[in-house]
């Protein structure tokens, strides 16, 4: 066992949450997508748990601040964190804001042993943090093996150090569920086609094989994982086995790959550096594929007209995209530039930036299509769509998805152009969904629901029973609180009990079809999808 | 050969002009679906214009429908303030959206959104979540005249809010598609209690500038028969009569007019 792999790694739990900096007895949530990302140990005392919608986190806790997610605040935020560390150990790998990896072999001998360095990084971190957070600290045979020890001892609250030789045994018992940790990218990042991350649907896929814990993985034979999960079993095998190696397929980075800016005149603001960064990533991605390779490690160097310089390296699961190194520059600038504020530091502006490939490996990506696979109207698409990014963020700029599901709003979703396969775009699914209305399908969903009422001939409220009849025929029909208009003609209602296996994601509904007339002043005529859920009708959508 | 050298360079500059592709600007057009090619002049989306959808319910259909053509012809749209907008149908009134790219950005970012747009994509789709000044309109249409690409600016009709007068909103659009609200929407498929809605008729007044400064009026299908696409006329009634009773009494629907207890 090579123990130049030995590394230490450090998980925040929540970070997205932690990151606010709010009272320890706020309880506050992170979302993306409209689903909980992240939510502070208030928050989570109350029920409040990853992956719920908005309006079931606000329904399990009333008092709950909502915030959206926000990469550049994250990462913000985390830089103490590493300023902190780098006191202690040099190279430091940040994997994602809130999870960075140290390797141990020098650090522990200056420290005196794995635990002693454990112990110290655990009280840097929590004192260069602002508000209340979980930290875990691992050690473990391999990064991989620390950042899945670090996130099991998020549940400690300390720092766990797993004896050399020993990670396999101590990953054993652990659910297999775990290793998703290690092989997504992150959360919301590089989603995999069918909607949920890569590594997700490996372990779902293994646990509905039986193999449920971790020692079951490391059970197998290397060569038939190999051969059934592919590369992505592979890296899971070697996680679950201990057997953590420097992969076959990392090779030398030939020394003149390394792409070099120097920016003149030299900017004094992030977004100026991350134009230029996004340029220069695009030329680093060239040269790289132009071997046929990909960087699962880039250093990324930044000096200043002050003669100051910093670098860090930044660790990425899978191999890293233009995007994903720019949106990394702008991270650290932007962390850097604050935290060098907050410390009364005047600094000048970025003269030179310079990537710096650390890691390659063998690029296993896709063939291009033999024409080149575009054609002039989406090269000119694509350049305009990389200035939005690089002026708004590479989350601006989205392409519709389909996937499955009911409701109009859940049959497409919008995903970040960034992680779409262009020339391999899923069509639209064959077989019809079970359940869901069929065409035409509404042209405007409203994203916040209005609430309406739904009145029978004598005013008195319209309910479906739980047989799916409605108790009276809808005559009158009031959208907006103010106006009521009648309702021509209507149709359903059409039930659905989503999900009951699942006691928190169940949801039953029931949709009617109104075409309404006479809506106050012009609007006749008008086609509406109202939903009733709990008792409440919603405006869901509207066929303009 | 005869003649000296400024003969012989007029002569050339004759050949030039002989020779020379003429582009007018009717043949700088986007195809579109063959329902709304009487709407518009010269039959297509003239490169460089702006057109501005509204009108009463049925707007957004109308809109989406004009950028399926160009779509599934290879032009990318661009969209931009459409966050209350139904993607799937669009893909079912003929969008492929394969080639639909949309920008999420803050109301203060919209000037710079939309001019990112106009610069790369041939057709931009400016959605009525955000109603930009009179100013900006009038830069975005420069830029696209410019450009070549094509404006087509979605007016809100169909939230629940008040709508703004009719053609205040994008002043100078060369081509203004207003789904009369005078005339009757006819839905065909719902009834009541049963059924579901199916197909639309509408009438559009269609006017502009340019060559398009004869009004015209027409009538759609939109959505056409089988709730998908866009269709020229009256969308053919179908029988939306009443299922059997026993049919209906399962379903527990109380027939037209209501029981009272």
């Amino acid at each position: 066992m090579s123990s130049s792999l030995r590394s230490l790694a450090v998980e925040v739990a929540d970070f997205p949450a932690v990151a606010l900096a709010r009272p320890a007895e706020v309880p506050v949530a992170v979302l993306r997508a409209n689903r909980v990302v992240a939510a502070s140990s208030a928050a989570r005392a109350q029920g409040v748990v990853v992956g719920l919608r908005r309006r079931e986190a606000q329904s399990r806790c009333p008092s709950l601040e909502l915030h959206p997610h926000d990469d550049a605040r994250d990462a913000r935020c985390f830089e103490p964190a590493l300023q902190a560390l780098e006191d202690l150990a040099p190279r430091i790998e940040v994997v994602r804001p809130g999870r960075c990896v140290v390797p141990t072999r020098g650090p522990s001998r200056y420290h005196g042993g794995d635990r002693a360095l454990a112990g110290l990084v655990w009280e840097r971190v929590r004192d260069s943090l602002d508000g209340p957070a979980v930290i875990g600290v691992g050690v473990a045979d391999g990064p991989r093996s620390a950042q899945v020890t670090a996130f099991e001892a998020t549940r400690v609250g300390g720092p766990v150090v797993v004896p050399p030789g020993a990670t396999a045994e101590h990953l054993a018992p652990l659910p297999v569920g775990i290793l998703e940790q290690v092989l997504d990218p992150g959360p919301g990042r590089s989603p995999g086609r069918r909607g949920a991350p890569v590594g997700e649907r490996l372990t779902d896929l293994l646990r509905r094989l039986g193999v449920r814990t971790v020692g079951h993985l490391a059970a197998l034979p290397a060569p038939d994982v190999s051969a059934r999960f592919g590369a992505l079993g592979r890296a899971a095998h070697q996680v679950a086995t201990g057997a953590e190696s420097v992969a076959a397929d990392v090779v030398d980075a030939p020394a003149d790959l390394a792409v070099i800016h120097p920016v003149d005149p030299p900017a004094d603001r992030v977004d100026q550096v991350a134009f230029v960064a996004k340029v220069l990533a695009d030329q680093f991605d060239a040269r790289l594929g132009g071997r046929g390779l990909a960087c699962t490690r880039v250093l990324i160097r930044i000096d200043t007209v002050d003669g100051e310089q910093l670098e860090r390296l930044w660790r990425h699961e899978g191999a890293l995209t233009p995007g994903a190194i720019a949106q990394r520059v702008r991270w650290q600038l932007d962390g850097w530039l604050r935290f060098r504020r907050r410390a009364g530091l005047v600094e000048g502006g970025v003269c030179r930036l310079e990537l710096v490939p650390d890691q390659v490996v063998v690029d296993a990506g896709r063939q291009l299509g033999l024409w080149g696979g575009s054609d002039d109207a989406t090269e000119r698409a694509l350049r305009s769509a990389a200035r939005l990014q690089g002026q708004l963020g590479v989350d601006a700029v989205l392409v519709p998805e389909w996937v499955g599901g009911r409701s109009p709003s859940e049959r497409i979703r919008l995903v970040p152009l960034e992680g779409v396969d262009l020339a391999g775009r899923a069509p639209p699914p064959a077989a019809p969904w079970p359940g869901s209305l069929p065409a035409p399908s509404p042209s405007r969903i409203w994203s916040s629901p209005p609430m309406v009422q739904v009145v029978d001939a004598h005013g008195g409220p319209v309910q479906v029973s739980g047989r799916g009849h409605l108790s009276a025929v809808p005559v009158h029909c009031c959208l907006d609180g103010r106006i009521w208009s009648s309702v021509r003609s209507w149709a359903g209602p059409w039930c659905s009990d989503e999900r009951w296996w699942d006691a928190t994601a169940h949801r039953r509904r029931a949709r009617i079809q109104v075409v309404l007339d006479d809506g106050g002043d012009h609007l006749s005529g008008t086609g509406h999808l109202l939903v009733l859920e709990a008792g409440t009708w919603w405006l869901e959508a509207t066929y303009d | 050969m005869a003649g000296g050298r400024p003969e012989r360079l007029a002569a050339l500059r004759e050949l030039i002009e002989q020779v020379q592709p003429v582009v007018a600007a009717h043949e700088q057009t986007l195809p579109v679906d063959p329902a709304l090619r009487d709407l518009l002049p010269f039959g297509g989306l003239q490169r460089g214009t702006t057109i501005c959808v509204g009108g009463g319910p049925g707007a957004t259909s109308l809109a989406l429908a004009l950028v399926a053509g160009p779509s599934r012809s290879g032009a990318w749209v661009g969209c931009v303030s459409v966050d209350s907008l139904g993607w799937v149908a669009a893909a079912e009134l003929g969008v492929d959206l394969d080639r639909v790219a949309v920008v999420r950005a803050d109301v203060d970012e919209w000037p710079t959104v939309a001019a990112a747009l106009v610069d790369g994509f041939d057709v931009v789709l400016c959605g009525p979540d955000h109603r930009p000044d009179q100013r900006q309109v009038a830069r975005l249409a420069g830029r696209a005249r410019e450009r070549g690409a094509v404006v087509v600016a979605l007016e809100d009709s169909a939230s629940t809010r008040a709508r703004p007068a009719p053609g205040r909103s994008w002043p100078g659009a060369d081509v203004r598609l207003m789904v009369d609200p005078a005339s009757p929407v006819d839905w065909q498929g719902p009834g009541q209690g049963w059924g579901r809605l199916r197909s639309r008729s509408l009438t559009v007044l269609a006017s502009g500038r340019h060559g398009a400064d004869r009004a015209r009026r027409i009538v759609l299908g939109l959505p056409g028969p089988d709730g998908v696409g866009v269709v020229p006329g009256d969308v053919a009634r179908p029988a939306a009569t009443r299922p059997a009773v026993d049919v209906m009494e399962r379903a527990g629907v109380v027939p037209f007019p209501a029981r009272s207890a």
